[in-house]
């Protein structure tokens, strides 16, 4: 079980100044879909579903890479029954090998590789340089699919990988602590997107100062979305329609595993009007998948869910929340790496 | 800080258009999401913040389960323009009542060489017959910022970044240029921020 994520995280983060890489020299394959669930809390049952969907978009005959960015944590190799392999994301992030495709694995699944996590100490916390070559080539990955499996809390690293994917899908497990987890997990990602360095480019120039104003208060006076758009308001009102325009691009799954009771199967579309508005976020729901006693079998018998019972409820669900994932249209340019 | 405003329409998540058993629903279905028990809105309200959101979805509930109270606050929506000006209208007779202040006083001139004063702006404001309170509001500010500004006791004042805002809306409150307000008056107050060693 991976660990809770530290509370009072703070939400309103400095700018950053690390050094941006230079342009992206391969190309992107035309269809690639990258996907990263997360979600700040963990035990939700991530590294499962992400397992699974990656063995159901196999089996449909897509090319799929695995990447377990659970730094520090990484058991993705478990869900799918391999040791964890010698040549994993370590020797890439340590630049033992060129590319991160060397350190990818087969499975017994055909069409479906895994990039194993870091068994390494330090692998949990790569440079930002060795991210950046990371998330460079994660997106020229002859693949159709790359799904991140990343790991619970906020830390940069993984709130950077979520906010790198075409679409972030956020975890859910109908409980309290789990609930609260991801919506500091979400305020934490778009914050971390507002105050990346070079999005300010070409917009109103005071937005970079008024935003580093708000930040020097520090977080407690200060904690939506909403709230900062209201306040900016005030002072500039290009500044706020900027911020407007990233909450609406800001647009992540909502997904809901292990919903037991009718009650739970209402909390998606619950948590999706909290969201929208206290937060502002305007969440998609897939899913919901239901819990299932197969799913802990499978875990148990350290086979794949999909491959030991492809008739159970949760295989179907997983099936349901594939077809959502085929179905997101890559619109406009992608995140710019080179704010990652 | 709080968020904006919603109208009962949106309070409810409902269409304009919605029916009566709609807003009875979506009423029932809003209670069962902000509920103090609720678990979709663990860590994101306080319980105070909750109590406050349910006392505006009964306003809303019960305005417009009223046939005649929703035909009356649909017209205020609607007016929109027209509502708010009689309103304006309202505010002007109060404006030029008001015994702290003259309604109107004899223009200042402003030419392109002006150099603008927190005097100059408070004399342009009587001139457009506005009082400190409403010009204020309208700009989203405290009154105690206003009047530092056109009394220039800058040490009563933000950080720089947010004065200049404020007098980039002072400025098109009162349909003056905003650039040359920036280049006068917000040039001088820098001046004496970074003299005093303020953000």
């Amino acid at each position: 079980v991976e660990p809770d994520p530290p509370k009072g995280t703070p939400l309103i983060l400095p700018f950053r100044e690390e050094a941006v890489a230079g342009p992206t020299l391969r190309r992107r394959p035309e269809g690639q879909r990258i996907v990263a669930l997360g979600g700040g809390k963990g035990g939700v049952g991530r590294t499962v579903l992400t397992a699974n969907i990656g063995i159901y978009l196999a089996q449909m005959g897509k090319k799929v890479v695995l990447v377990d960015a659970a730094l520090g944590g990484a058991n993705l190799h478990t869900c799918l029954a391999m040791e964890l392999p010698s040549l994993n994301l370590s020797d890439f992030l340590a630049g033992r090998v060129k590319h991160v495709e060397d350190v990818a694995q087969p499975t017994s699944i055909p069409g479906l590789t895994l990039v194993a996590g870091s068994g390494e100490l330090g692998g949990a916390n790569p440079k930002h340089p060795q991210k950046l070559r990371l998330l460079e080539r994660i997106r020229s990955m002859d693949v159709d699919f790359v799904i991140l499996d990343l790991g619970a809390g906020t830390a940069f690293n993984t709130l950077d990988f979520f906010l790198a994917a075409d679409r972030g899908v956020v975890v859910v497990a109908p409980e309290p602590t789990s609930i609260e987890s991801s919506y500091r997990f979400l305020q934490a990602a778009f914050f971390r997107d507002l105050y990346s360095p070079g999005i300010h480019e070409g917009e109103a120039p005071w937005t970079r100062k008024l935003l580093e104003v708000v930040a020097q208060r520090g977080g407690d006076q200060l904690s939506t979305p909403l709230e900062l758009i209201a306040e900016v308001e005030g002072q500039d009102a290009g500044s706020a329609q900027f911020i407007r325009r990233r909450l609406a691009q800001f647009r992540p799954f909502l997904l809901v595993n292990q919903v037991r009771t009718t009650a739970d199967g209402r909390l998606p579309e619950a948590m999706r009007s909290v969201a929208r508005r206290r937060f502002g976020f305007d969440l998609e729901v897939i899913g919901p998948v239901d819990y299932d006693d197969s799913v802990w079998l499978s875990v148990r018998r350290r086979r794949p869910l999909l491959l030991e019972y492809p008739d159970s409820a949760a295989s179907k669900a997983v099936g349901n929340v594939v077809r959502k994932l085929l179905a997101v249209q890559l619109v406009g340019k992608p995140r710019d790496l080179a704010a990652g | 800080v709080r968020a904006p405003e919603h109208n009962y329409y949106e309070l409810l998540e409902i269409e304009p258009s919605a029916s009566e058993e709609e807003v009875r629903r979506a009423y029932r279905r809003t209670r069962e999401i902000y509920a103090h028990d609720s678990p979709a809105v663990y860590g994101a309200y306080t319980g105070q913040e909750l109590e406050e959101l349910l006392r505006r979805v009964d306003e809303a509930y019960g305005a417009l389960i009223d046939p005649e109270k929703r035909a009356l606050y649909d017209l205020e929506l609607r007016g929109g323009a027209s509502a708010g000006a009689a309103a304006a209208k309202v505010h002007a007779v109060r404006v030029a009542l008001a015994p702290d202040e003259p309604a109107a006083e004899a223009a200042p001139e402003v030419g392109p060489d002006t150099a603008f004063t927190g005097e100059l702006l408070r004399k342009v404001r009587r001139a457009r017959g506005i009082r400190v309170e409403d010009l204020a509001e309208r700009i989203k500010i405290k009154v105690s910022y206003l009047k530092g500004l056109e009394e220039e006791k800058w040490d009563l004042l933000p950080a720089s970044v947010y004065v200049r805002g404020f007098l980039a809306n002072l400025a098109r409150e009162l349909k003056l240029d905003q650039r040359q307000v920036l280049a006068t008056y917000y040039t001088r107050l820098k001046q004496w921020y970074d003299a005093h060693k303020r953000e």
